[in-house]
């Protein structure tokens, strides 16, 4: 574990300026890990294109301009890190204390309908109609995964099988329920709800991009999870209970309710990624909207370690590949698909120089788990 | 004192080791070890934790292999890359940790690997007949019947021989045999590995107990700090002599016992206690004891046999089935979790350092600070105080004299009598009214060891009240005042510290036959 090179130190005396460029410093420290992981990985996946008859040379050129070579692209990148970071984060603080949330699809799910609704049926003002489908969102996705919280805590039943079940209720529920009473007339092949009111429009806060202000709360969030972890009595108790639960019982943690905590403030994190791809990138609720955001997840916060701010560094470069390999589907017509070949690499390499060979086994058991 | 002259000493040891050397990353386990086993010796290896003598033997059974060295079997340079070839060349190991499979029959186990079979059905009387004559042969006692699970350590101990032997051992490596064993049953243990030198085979004793080298031993040698000593006849050794090599200057331990100053009065009082254990069975029957202020309540007895789910039950971590535990002449038995006794006043030094006692791959800095992360100095407003946990990791480092080092290095970085100093100077730090520790110098050097006892003679000096729950018998009867045993869920005792072992031993066993006596609920490690 790299923990050690993100120690709080700040003392009160030190100025904002300096705590700033810790922050900095330590965000810094945190990128090596993602970016190696990434950097190997994009090696290795160059061979395998060269040995199935591409040019590796020139679809990583389109990768490269595709995810930053120009304004729109660089938008593009933002765009796709977003909930790329956000899903990050809703990962990474469970698994801080030891804990797998493999719901995160079904709590953003549920945010990205609640906010939807919201945006239909309820006419108030901008300033208002905003912050109020935010939260609601949040907890809404809150409530979804305190479920499973509690059934651990209180029945013992592990969370990877009951966040999963209830990912897959949760949507069949949701795409049921906008397929037969809230689905736009005038849609014809997608499942899709009308566009909610404008007063409800995240806007855009990069020119020509549909980058929403959930930029910002994901760097905001990522920056008080980092000081909660390491900063704080109970951010403590998180990380004590997942490095050793037998010690945190016995140093007199109360370990369910730290769960629920994390498992809550994860839900709430998921439902905020419903909220700003349906009220801000699609304008509406579209049935099957996230590419799976909730594995995605799960790649952010591995490559990260889960580190919140490295998740911030590792969101945001997973949301380039994202971005690039839009740009080489079309130029090379190479599948978007293959992006998860690479995705898989990295995941492999990240948990290989770890030595976790546990983690990646039940990430494997997950995987096949999912209907 | 027993000596014997060494049987058919040949000019060919029958093991020899030319210039071992083995690293782990910065750490030299064995550096340049050359050491020669005679045929039909009983060869002590001695030496403090750490010393590299677990990683020698290991080397030795293809375990883990030699950086770089030599192993001659029989005068004839051997490779041993596994255990399987250390089995071929005659050389077997029985490790601290059996493997062994609790679920099958005692005899199933000694033969598991090489069932004798006609046809693909096994010849079970065949099996058992060859069970009871090898045991017979080298008076390894073992019942016949039953699962190996509903047996004690010491049947496991001698299932763990016989299938070394069986496997066509001529060399028996034994590590720290005795460390689960009553006195009675170490006894019976080196009558065995006499009969075994007898019969031709050779036997390495891996051992920091000195009485053992003395009672059982014909030549001993010394390690330290991965390099070993001269071996020496064990008739021509001094105990006093084989201490100052293995620490490398003179240390006192088992001080004289020293009274108490002062009647204290009672602080820990546990009336009708019963528990039950991981696997739902009663593991504590109708304990009754109390520990006063300023004095050290000792309780002696062979691993297994209901201490830790005594210590798991006063620390909180355990349901109280029955009876009534007091702290301060209140009564706290509903208050049953860790959190709550911590603020009644009661703190746990933890057998288990490793899985209980501190989280392995978290800081220093993190592993210290456990049950004090919510109080100030250390956290103020729910804020750790980063300037307070340093003023605390200053003061235990310096205290118990352990390498300050970099707090936030991960903890399991420092040696194991390192880690035990921080988790008994963090508890000690609670100034609680009670303490309970649980084998506190386990696995830990003798220094390390003559400071934690310090510790807690201090802690008496300073009126704690102190229940010591340990395996090593030397242990309890130096730092206790008054000695209790336990065997199978039930406290006898108490005796004073001046009692015998004999006598103490005889308790562990409940005055019973100690070969074939089932456990009742032998505890198994699980999630709790």
């Amino acid at each position: 574990m790299t923990q050690e090179l993100v120690r709080p130190a700040e003392t009160a005396s030190e100025s904002h300026r300096s705590r700033l460029q810790s922050l900095l410093m330590r965000t810094a420290a945190a990128s090596v890990r993602p970016l190696t992981a990434i950097i190997i990985s994009l090696l290795i996946f160059a061979v395998i294109l060269q040995l199935v008859g591409y040019d590796a040379l020139q679809i990583y050129k389109s990768l490269v301009l595709g995810s930053v070579g120009s304004t729109n692209a660089i938008g593009s990148t933002l765009r796709w890190a977003t909930p790329l970071i956000l899903s990050g984060l809703a990962v990474a603080l469970p698994l801080r204390a030891g804990l797998f949330n493999v719901g995160v699809e079904g709590q953003l799910y549920l945010g990205g309908f609640v906010s939807a609704m919201l945006g239909l049926h309820l006419s108030a003002p901008a300033f208002l109609a905003q912050p109020l489908a935010i939260v609601l969102a949040a907890l809404v996705g809150a409530l979804w995964a305190a479920i499973p919280a509690a059934l651990l805590i209180f029945t013992g039943a592990t969370e990877i099988v009951t966040t999963i079940m209830l990912s897959a209720i949760s949507v069949g529920v949701v795409d049921y329920l906008v397929n037969n009473h809230f689905r736009d007339p005038a849609s014809a092949a997608a499942v899709m709800t009308k566009p909610v009111q404008a007063g409800y429009h995240f806007p855009s806060i990069l020119p020509n991009s549909q980058v929403s202000y959930g930029l910002l709360l994901a760097i905001v969030i990522g920056i008080a999870m980092h000081r909660f972890l390491n900063g704080t009595s109970g951010g403590y108790e998180v990380r004590m209970i997942g490095a050793s639960q037998s010690f945190a019982r016995y140093g007199g943690i109360r370990v369910g309710r730290s769960w629920l905590l994390v498992m809550v403030a994860s839900g709430a994190i998921a439902g905020l990624v419903g909220a700003f791809e349906t009220n801000g990138v699609n304008g509406r609720f579209i049935s099957g909207f996230s590419p799976g955001y909730g594995l995605e997840g799960f790649l952010v916060a591995f490559l990260a370690n889960s580190e919140p701010l490295a998740v911030l560094v590792a969101g945001l470069a997973v949301g380039a590949l994202q971005a690039g390999s839009l740009g080489v589907a079309i130029d090379f017509g190479v599948p978007r698909t293959t992006i998860s070949i690479m995705q898989g690499l990295i995941i492999l390499l990240v948990s290989a120089q770890l030595g976790r060979f546990t983690v990646l086994k039940r990430l494997l058991t997950r995987r096949r788990a999912r209907p | 004192m027993m000596s014997w002259v060494a049987a058919g000493t040949s000019p060919t040891p029958v093991l020899e080791l030319r210039g071992i050397t083995k690293t782990f990353g910065s750490m030299v386990a064995n550096d340049d070890v050359s050491l020669r086993i005679n045929r039909g010796e009983l060869h002590a290896v001695v030496g403090e934790n750490g010393a590299g003598k677990s990683t020698l033997m290991k080397i030795v059974a293809g375990v883990i292999g030699a950086d770089a060295g030599q192993i001659l079997v029989d005068g004839q340079v051997t490779d041993i890359g596994s255990p399987h070839d250390a089995a071929r060349a005659g050389i077997g190991m029985v490790h601290q940790h059996f493997s062994l499979v609790p679920s099958l029959s005692v005899a199933e186990n000694i033969f598991l690997g090489a069932l004798p079979t006609r046809v693909g059905v096994v010849r079970r009387k065949r099996m058992l007949r060859d069970a009871a004559e090898m045991a017979d042969t080298y008076g390894l006692e073992i019942p016949t019947s039953g699962r190996l699970g509903d047996y004690g350590v010491g049947v496991q101990q001698r299932v763990e021989i016989l299938k070394a032997l069986l496997s066509g051992s001529k060399v028996l490596i034994l590590d720290e045999p005795t460390a689960v064993l009553t006195p009675q049953e170490s006894d019976h243990l080196f009558d065995a590995l006499r009969a075994l030198r007898a019969s031709g085979h050779t036997v390495i004793l891996i051992t920091h107990k000195l009485r053992e080298v003395f009672a059982a031993a014909t030549r001993v040698t010394v390690m330290r700090d991965g390099r070993a000593f001269e071996a020496s006849e064990v008739s021509a050794a001094s105990e006093s002599q084989l201490i100052r090599l293995m620490v490398g200057r003179e240390v006192k331990l088992g001080r004289p016992h020293v009274p108490p100053a002062k009647d204290g009065a009672t602080v820990l009082r546990i009336e009708h206690l019963e528990c039950r254990n991981n696997r739902k069975l009663t593991a504590l029957h109708d304990i009754s004891l109390a520990v006063r202020s300023g004095e050290i309540v000792g309780i002696a007895g062979v691993e297994g046999n209901g201490q830790e789910e005594l210590c798991e039950a006063i620390a909180g971590l355990r349901a109280v089935e029955n009876g009534k535990l007091s702290v301060l002449d209140r009564d706290v038995t509903d208050e049953q979790s860790a959190t709550k006794r911590r603020a009644c006043g009661v703190t746990y030094i933890p057998a288990d350092r490793m899985l209980r006692g501190v989280a392995p791959r978290a800081s220093i800095r993190d592993n210290l600070i456990m049950g004090k992360h919510r109080e100030p100095p250390i956290a103020q407003r729910g804020r750790l105080q980063p300037a307070a946990i340093a003023a605390m990791g200053d003061a235990i480092t310096k205290r118990f004299n352990v390498s300050k080092g970099a707090l936030g290095r991960p903890i399991d970085s420092l040696s194991g009598g390192n880690i035990q100093k921080i988790v008994t100077g963090r508890e000690l730090a609670a100034r609680s009214p009670v303490l309970v520790a649980s084998n506190p110098t386990r696995g830990v050097d003798i220094g390390a060891a003559e400071m934690i006892h310090n510790a807690l003679r201090e802690a008496r000096a300073a009126g704690v009240a102190v229940l010591l729950v340990s395996s090593e018998l030397d242990e309890v009867k130096s730092l206790s005042d008054r000695i209790f045993v336990m065997s199978k869920g039930e406290l006898h005792g108490p005796w004073p510290p001046g009692v015998s072992d004999e006598q103490l031993g005889l308790a562990m066993t409940g005055g019973a036959e100690p070969v074939l006596a089932p456990v009742v609920g032998v505890p198994q490690a699980g999630r709790s």
